[in-house]
């Protein structure tokens, strides 16, 4: 064998290897951004540095303990994966002008087809007559529904006030469904106008989302 | 012709090492280590949302917080960082973190994961 045949061997080998691992790196790096995982609320989204910002595929153990709006869907029939993310939105209370904030979750679910996320979609609802909610909570519907509706999204927005650690928290919840993929937001924090406030912005960004 | 059969094997190997995945000095194949939470966010309903600081190990123990003040900065929030509870009772790897503490102290970083440090199973 020539030395120039061994020459051209190295060369072929070595393009083989490099365009093999550069294939790698670029299939892992459209497995943490699919389609479904851009659906969710991104960094730019929140204000800040957003260092507490946490977005990943839900696990089968992400959300343990008793059935609710959040690990409901992941047991309904047609269910193919969802993504979360998770954040801290930082505002000034304007109850008690010191400095507070909001917990956000935003999960996408998607199902084999759009009659499966509407079902997944009524076995959230029909949490809200069950007996799993405390009993000093409060439900309200909020007024989020012409927003949804203008996006031609089936869905609903409550406003859950309950009691821990001793005190009120108010949360809010957007619960949609848009073609097969289920949209669930919640805003959690201190009983303030500063969180509904972060809630209706946040619902406008996730509806927003999912107009792909 | 030897000199160049030697180049090749050497090649050939030079790119494998290269493609293979860097071990973690951090994370032991199986055993104690301390470790920051990778998340800090929700996690589980009851009577209403809970939130904790998440750790790749099990049976949390020995848990600090790393942000602005230290351990001492928790002590007013149900009994301070050492007495706070984990989650799920069998497995305790989630650090639940009180909602008062995240509210009034998130200017010391309370909300942000790689603040917590503790010991888990691997």
């Amino acid at each position: 064998m020539s030395k120039r045949v061994l020459v051209s061997i190295v060369l072929v080998t070595l393009t083989i290897i490099l365009l093999g691992g550069t294939g790698m790196v670029m299939a892992r790096s459209q497995a943490q951004q699919t389609p479904l995982a851009q659906l969710v609320l991104q960094p730019g989204d929140l204000p800040g540095d957003n260092v507490n910002y946490y977005a990943e595929k839900v696990e089968e153990d992400r959300f343990l303990g008793d059935p609710a709006p959040v690990n409901i869907p992941l047991e309904a029939e047609g269910f193919l994966e969802a993504y979360a993310a998770d954040a801290f939105y930082p505002v000034t209370l304007r109850n008690s002008e010191s400095p507070g904030g909001a917990f956000i979750l935003n999960i996408v679910y998607q199902y084999q087809d759009e009659a499966q996320a509407r079902q997944a979609l009524e076995q959230q609802l029909e949490w809200f007559n069950s007996a799993d909610i405390a009993l000093d909570a409060r439900i309200e519907q909020l007024d989020e529904h012409l927003s949804i509706d203008a996006a031609k999204i089936q869905g609903r927005a409550f406003e859950l006030t309950y009691s821990q650690e001793g005190l009120i928290w108010n949360t809010y919840w957007l619960f949609g469904v848009k073609e097969n993929v289920l949209v669930f937001l919640m805003v959690d924090g201190p009983p303030d106008p500063a969180t509904q406030e972060v809630f209706s912005t946040l619902a406008t960004k996730v509806i927003q989302r999912q107009d792909w | 012709m030897r000199k160049v059969k030697l180049a090749v094997v050497f090649t050939l190997l030079a790119c494998a090492v290269l493609l293979m995945p860097a071990p973690s000095l951090a994370k032991p194949l199986m055993g104690w280590y301390t470790t920051t939470a990778y998340l800090h966010g929700y996690s589980h309903w009851d009577n209403g949302p809970h939130y904790a600081a998440f750790f790749s190990g099990d049976y949390g123990k020995n848990q600090h917080f790393l942000g602005t003040g230290g351990d001492a900065a928790t002590a007013p929030y149900s009994g301070g960082i050492a007495a706070w509870d984990w989650y799920p009772p069998t497995w305790q790897s989630r650090l639940l973190t009180p909602k008062t503490w995240l509210i009034m102290e998130d200017w010391r970083g309370a909300s942000v994961a790689s603040n917590y440090q503790a010991t888990v199973f691997h």
